[in-house]
């Protein structure tokens, strides 16, 4: 077990819980073409850090494009298409907005 | 002369490749998804009295290592002696392509940005002053149309003039990190100080051996987050759209390609269509070229031979062993061209990486994601650089077991055996017969990867992340030079391996110790008859089947050369459809070529995983084989 916790990144308290904070969903909830922005990665210290290089920093608004395939989806960020597995998706909490 | 090392830098597909063929005007291949650039390669441009030794390294995203290929580049970029990097970036997307060029110039390194597919940029109705971008990043911009050759001159002057003088970029972290970042400045190698600095805060792994310190990954989400704000801030100055709301044709084909119901559907039709043409069209040049070679060819040379009053044993060797041999095998030249040109084009246009994202799903039924699948489409044409490219899986587990199913995937070499087996046997029906057996490959090659990752390699899910570029015309050059590579390569394989291959085995077959002798009698019998007992319950214990199969192990297309030799035309005595099916079985199982072991063991870097490969199949192939020829005999 390890007790560092914090290189789990934090919001991971959400993971498996239904108490997402108010308003907020994860990724691989999100309806095709809706705007969202980034609200919390729940990822462990290296894919968290692949995200965020790949632009989902904290806040970043992108558009859904796919989510047609029970958990792979294909996002809009910072001008190019990502396509993110359910692995990634279901660890990616998000915000919509109008 | 001025000696200059210049490496070429950026994210997967933003044109590398392109640059670096056109520049150098050497030849290699050019793809759509992130590791086809595998190894690094290298050439030299002579320029105005300069020479300028030019690498083009693998895609990278970030300076963080990642994948192997990450690694790759990020350690040539620190360990070597690197005058310039020329960082390429696809200028129709900045944002994205930026953060790399943030990277590259933290370190200290003098940089060139070549701005690339600038005709994008002008049909996304995108305006870049590139002015401004020069003066604010305080580097050199240069507009490029890499496909075209425009601003090939630009760019390599701004190459021979760069200087050596650091640049004095600087992104403010703010106040905290900043504090951090003076406190932890340290002189390093030939590091840039404040670069160090940095990669500590963030806890990077490698300088982490040097320096030890565990710091809030908070601080790394800051950095990370701060060189996109800066990015959103800068393109603000430098960018305005013309058109709001362009919608490329991208986005129009994604929705058919990646559908929920029509995607897969698609791409098997696809793939199939792809197997039909290059089998019904392919065949139409087996049949001519097999006509020349054996007819034409082999008589006019027979009957030359005679008038010159050559030896007979000179005169068969050459026109069994050699013309029969060789020719056998140059017959499918067509075929194996054509079958490469469609999947240099699935990759080129940037279809795989939407292939590889709708197999997700089902990919991850038998434990691994959807980027395993694209080696395993690329190994239907050729296993070795099938195998070098799972180098773009991220995890260690997922790529072994990636390594180790390719070569059940059938590849180019393996389609000969089966069209020439098939025109005997299964004579109207050669194409279903040989898509059956592409099939018993994948789903061979899927129970492997299921068991393999139930037992030896369990691991996590890995992450699933990849980027699908916009799609794009194959360029004609591009998809000719690296269909040439690979068919050159084929011919070369037949004029060298394959010819000393039918030398030899026409000498095994035409002597013994005694010297000259009866076939069944040769070397050769002896050495089929000792194996060929193993074959027996599968079908074909003929000693001549066994000796093919052995000498298979050297290149599969070489069963074909040999069956000619060695058969001519009395297969119909050996075998029966039930056992050349059988037999076409193992060879599609059984062990993959030279080539292919050699590549096995030079990405596993480990011996063990090497024989392993080697006798697993062994035991599979045996066994599929055995099943259907016995269970067969219960049928018919
Ligand atoms: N429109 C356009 N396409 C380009 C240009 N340069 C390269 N490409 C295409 O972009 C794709 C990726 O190029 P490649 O050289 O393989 O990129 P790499 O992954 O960085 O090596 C290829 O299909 C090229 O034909 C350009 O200037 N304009
Ligand atoms: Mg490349």
């Amino acid at each position: 077990m390890k007790t560092n916790n914090r290189k789990h990144g934090r919001g991971c308290a959400y993971r498996n819980n239904c108490a997402l904070p108010e308003g907020c969903v994860f990724l691989n909830n999100v309806k095709e073409n809706t705007s969202v922005e980034l609200e919390e990665l729940c990822s462990n210290g290296r894919l968290r850090r692949k995200l965020q290089e790949m632009g989902l920093t904290k806040g970043v608004r992108f558009t859904v494009i796919n989510n047609t395939h029970d958990g792979p989806v294909v996002i809009n960020v910072r001008g190019s298409k990502l396509a993110l597995g359910l692995g990634m998706s279901e660890k990616i909490m998000v915000k919509k907005f109008a | 002369m001025n000696k200059i090392n210049a490496v070429l830098v950026g994210n997967p597909n933003s044109g590398k490749t392109t640059l670096f063929n056109r520049l150098t005007g050497s030849k290699h291949h050019v793809g759509n998804w992130p590791g086809v650039t595998v190894d690094k390669k290298e050439g030299t441009i002579v320029y105005n009295n300069n020479e300028i030794n030019l690498v083009d390294l693998p895609g990278i995203y970030s300076i963080f290592p990642f994948s192997i290929e990450e690694k790759i580049s990020r350690e040539y970029i620190l360990e070597n002696e690197v005058d310039v990097i020329i960082n390429i970036v696809n200028a129709s997307n900045l944002e994205r392509n930026l953060y790399l060029t943030l990277q590259l110039l933290e370190l200290g390194k003098p940089v060139i940005l070549a701005l690339n597919m600038m005709d994008s940029v002008e049909k996304k109705g995108i305006e870049i002053n590139l002015k401004k971008l020069e003066e604010e990043l305080s580097i050199k911009a240069i507009p490029i149309i890499a496909v075209k050759d425009v601003g090939k001159k630009e760019l390599l002057d701004s190459i021979t003039e760069i200087s050596n003088d650091k640049t004095d970029f600087k992104i403010n972290y703010g106040e905290h990190i900043e504090e951090l970042i003076s406190k932890y400045m340290i002189k390093y190698q030939d590091y840039d100080e404040r670069w160090i600095a940095i990669k500590t805060i963030e806890n990077d792994e490698v300088i982490k051996d040097i320096i030890k310190h565990d710091f809030d990954e908070d601080y790394t989400n800051q950095i990370t987050s701060k060189k996109y704000d800066y990015i959103d801030g800068l393109l603000e100055k430098v960018i305005e759209y013309k058109k709001s709301n362009y919608i490329g044709m991208t986005d129009y084909i994604d929705k058919v390609t990646t559908h929920k119901y029509f995607g897969i559907p698609l791409f098997l039709m696809i793939m199939a269509f792809v197997f039909f043409l290059t089998f019904n069209f392919g065949g139409i040049f087996v049949e001519k070229l097999d006509f020349l070679f054996n007819d034409v060819v082999a008589s006019f040379v027979d009957n030359t031979l005679v008038k010159m009053e050559v030896f007979p044993w000179l005169r068969s060797l050459i026109v069994d062993g050699i013309i029969g041999g060789v020719g056998g095998v140059l017959v499918f030249v067509p075929t194996i061209a054509i079958l490469f040109i469609f999947i240099t084009i699935l990759e080129d246009s940037g279809y795989m990486a939407r292939a590889a994202f709708i197999m997700d799903k089902w990919m991850r039924k038998i434990g691994l994601n959807g980027k395993s699948f694209i080696p395993m489409i690329m190994g239907f044409g050729c296993n070795v650089p099938a195998i070098m490219s799972t180098k773009a899986l991220e995890d260690e587990n997922d790529r072994l077991v990636a390594i180790l199913i390719n070569p059940f995937m059938s590849c180019g070499a393996r389609l000969p055996v089966y069209a020439f087996l098939s025109a005997i046997f299964f004579k109207g029906y050669e194409a279903v017969v040989t898509f059956s057996l592409y099939l018993l490959g994948v789903l061979i090659a899927i129970l492997m990867a299921f068991i393999f990752k139930k037992t030896l390699f369990k691991s996590e899910e890995s992450p699933f992340i990849m980027e699908l570029p916009d799609y794009n015309i194959p360029n004609v050059k591009s998809v000719s030079i690296h269909v040439w590579e690979k068919v050159k390569g084929y011919i070369i394989n037949a004029g060298t391996v394959i010819f000393v291959a039918s030398v030899l085995l026409w000498f095994a077959l035409n002597y013994n110790f005694a010297g000259p002798s009866e076939f069944v009698n040769s070397f050769g019998a002896m050495i089929g008859k000792s194996i060929a007992p193993i074959f027996a319950p599968l079908g074909f214990g003929d000693w001549r089947a066994a000796l093919t199969l052995l000498s298979g192990a050297i290149a599969k297309e070489i069963v074909v050369a040999n069956m000619h030799i060695l058969f001519g035309n009395t297969m119909n005595l050996i075998f029966t459809p039930l056992s050349a099916y059988s037999f076409m079985v193992f060879v599609l199982l059984y062990v993959p070529c030279v080539a292919t072991i050699g590549t096995i063991k030079r990405e596993t870097n480990s011996w063990k995983w090497m024989f392993f490969s080697i006798f697993y199949q062994m035991i599979v192939a045996w066994t599929v084989s055995m099943l259907i020829y016995q269970i067969g005999l219960l049928i018919f």
